[in-house]
C-alpha cells in the first residue's frame, strides 16, 4: 500500500504556554483509517490542524507525496476533508447548497456542476433534497452530515475527523459510522469513543501531554487496560 | 433552539410571496425612494402604510408579527426623529412606511432568493458574504446570549436585583465566545479555500 500521510517530528508549541504536541513520527497508508485517543488536551486536535497546515508546525508533513509548506497549502488543502468538531462553527453559510458548495464555488466552478456534485454528497450523507435548508434550521445530527458533504464535495483523498460523535446520539452515531464507512477513504479520527472507533479503525494512536505514546492496530490498543487506565479511559 | 427568524413566513405561497424578485424588489423599493425625497405631505406616507397593511394582509403575514419586528426598530425611530426637529409627525410616518415596505420584502422573500437577486444585481462578493455570515451567525449569537441569560437566572439572576457587574459579566463571556468562534470560523474558512485568491 502507498503511504499518503508521512508525518516525521512534528512539534508545534501554543505561544507561552507548554501545550503542544511533541515530536510526533508516524505514517498512515491509504485507505487506513486511523483513531486518535488521548485526555482533553493531549494535542489531538493540534496534532489535525498541524497535519493540515492550519497550525505551523515544526517538522516535516507530506501528503500524497507533497512535502506541506505555506506555498503548498493550497494543494495539500484540496486532498484533505476536515470535519471541525463544533458544526455551528463549520457551516459559515445560511443555506445548505452555499456551505456545502463553498469550496467548489471558490475555484470557480458554475452553479450546475456544484448542483449535481451537492447532489450526489448529499445523497451520499443521506440527506437528499436538503440543498435549500437553512443551515440554523437542522438538527445537531444533519449539521454533522452536511459538515460531512461539505468536506467530502471536492473528492478529497484523505478525510479527518475531529471528535465527529460530540454530542450525537446513538442513531446519529450508527449514520455517522455507516457514511464514514460507505466512503472509502483514508481517514483520521480523533475522539474519546472507543465503541465509534472499534468499529471504524485499522489502527490507533494514542497521545498524552503532547506526546507519542503509542501507535499500533486497535487490538493491540484496546486490548491494553494499562495504557488505557494511564490515559484515564478505562 | 426555536428562532423567530424574519423570514419566518417567506416560504408561503401567497400572490406576493409568488412575485418574481425581479418585479418584487423594484415595486417595493419604489415607496421607501419615495419617501426620501423632501416632499412635505402626510398624504403619500399614510397611503404607503395602508398599502403595506393590505398587502401583509394579501401575504397572509400575521400583523402581531410584524408589529413586534417594527417595534424592534422604535427606539432608533424615535432618537431619529428627535434629531430632525422640523415635521416630525410627517418624518415619523416616512421611516414608518419604509420599514413596513422593507420587511415586508424581507417576510416575503426566503433569504437564499435575496442572495441570489444581490448576486444578479452586481453587488460585490465581499458584501454579499458578510450578509450572508450575518444572517447565519445572528441566530447563533442568539442562543448564546439565551444561554448565558438562562445560567445567570438558574444561579439567582433577577432582573429586579440586576447589577452592572452582572451584566458586564454577561456580555463579557458572550464577547469572549464570540471571539474564540470567530477564530475557529476563521480556521475553517481557510480550509474551504476562501483565502486561496489571496495567497
Amino acid at each position: 500500500m502507498k503511504k499518503i500521510i508521512e508525518v516525521e517530528g512534528l512539534t508545534f508549541f501554543y505561544p507561552e504556554t507548554e501545550n503542544g504536541i511533541e515530536n510526533i513520527t508516524f505514517n498512515v497508508e491509504e485507505e487506513e483509517v486511523i483513531g486518535i485517543i488521548g485526555p482533553n488536551g493531549s494535542g489531538k486536535t493540534t496534532l489535525l490542524f498541524s497535519i493540515c497546515g492550519l497550525l505551523k508546525a515544526k517538522g516535516k508533513v507530506i501528503i500524497d507525496g507533497t512535502l506541506l509548506s505555506s506555498r503548498s497549502f493550497n494543494g495539500i488543502r484540496e486532498k484533505i476533508g476536515f470535519v471541525f468538531q463544533d458544526p455551528d462553527d463549520q457551516l459559515f453559510m445560511p443555506v445548505v447548497f452555499q456551505d456545502v458548495g463553498f469550496s467548489l464555488f471558490q475555484k470557480g466552478y458554475d452553479e450546475k456542476f456544484v448542483l449535481e456534485r451537492l447532489k450526489e454528497v448529499l445523497k451520499k450523507v443521506g440527506l437528499e433534497g436538503c440543498e435549500e435548508r437553512e443551515s440554523h434550521k437542522l438538527s445537531y445530527g444533519e449539521k454533522k452530515k452536511v459538515c460531512i458533504a461539505s468536506a467530502i464535495i471536492h473528492d478529497p483523498k484523505i478525510l479527518i475527523l475531529d471528535e465527529p460523535t460530540a454530542w450525537l446520539d446513538p442513531k446519529g452515531k450508527r449514520e455517522l459510522l455507516e457514511i464514514i464507512k460507505s466512503l472509502k477513504k483514508t481517514t483520521l479520527i480523533a475522539g474519546h469513543d472507543l465503541e465509534f472507533l472499534e468499529k471504524l479503525t485499522t489502527k490507533i494512536m494514542v497521545l498524552e501531554n503532547g506526546r507519542k505514546i503509542a501507535f499500533s492496530t486497535k487490538e493491540e490498543i484496546l486490548k491494553n487496560p494499562s495504557l488505557l487506565q494511564r490515559i484515564g479511559f478505562e | 433552539m426555536k428562532h423567530s427568524p424574519v423570514d419566518r413566513f417567506a416560504y408561503k405561497k401567497s400572490l406576493i410571496h409568488l412575485l418574481p424578485l425581479e418585479v418584487k424588489g423594484p415595486l417595493f423599493f419604489i415607496p421607501i425612494l419615495i419617501n426620501s425625497l423632501p416632499l412635505n405631505s402626510y398624504f403619500l406616507p399614510s397611503f404607503f402604510i395602508i398599502v403595506a397593511l393590505i398587502l401583509f394582509k394579501i401575504s397572509d403575514i400575521p400583523l402581531k408579527f410584524v408589529l413586534k419586528r417594527v417595534l424592534m426598530a422604535f427606539p432608533f425611530l424615535i432618537l431619529v426623529i428627535f434629531m430632525n426637529p422640523p415635521d416630525k409627525a410627517i418624518f415619523f410616518l416616512k421611516i414608518l412606511s419604509s420599514i413596513l415596505f422593507f420587511l415586508l420584502f424581507l417576510t416575503t422573500t426566503p433569504f437564499l432568493s435575496i442572495m441570489k437577486g444581490m448576486e444578479k444585481l452586481g453587488v460585490p462578493e465581499v458584501f454579499r458574504l458578510l450578509t450572508a455570515f450575518g444572517y447565519r451567525y445572528f441566530f447563533l449569537l442568539t442562543d448564546e446570549t439565551e444561554r448565558s441569560i438562562r445560567a445567570w437566572r438558574m444561579r439567582g439572576g433577577e432582573l429586579k436585583k440586576i447589577r452592572f457587574g452582572s451584566i458586564s459579566g454577561i456580555l463579557f463571556s458572550i464577547f469572549a465566545r464570540s471571539m474564540k468562534r470567530a477564530e475557529r470560523i476563521g480556521t475553517v474558512m481557510k480550509m474551504k479555500g476562501l483565502y486561496e485568491e489571496n495567497n
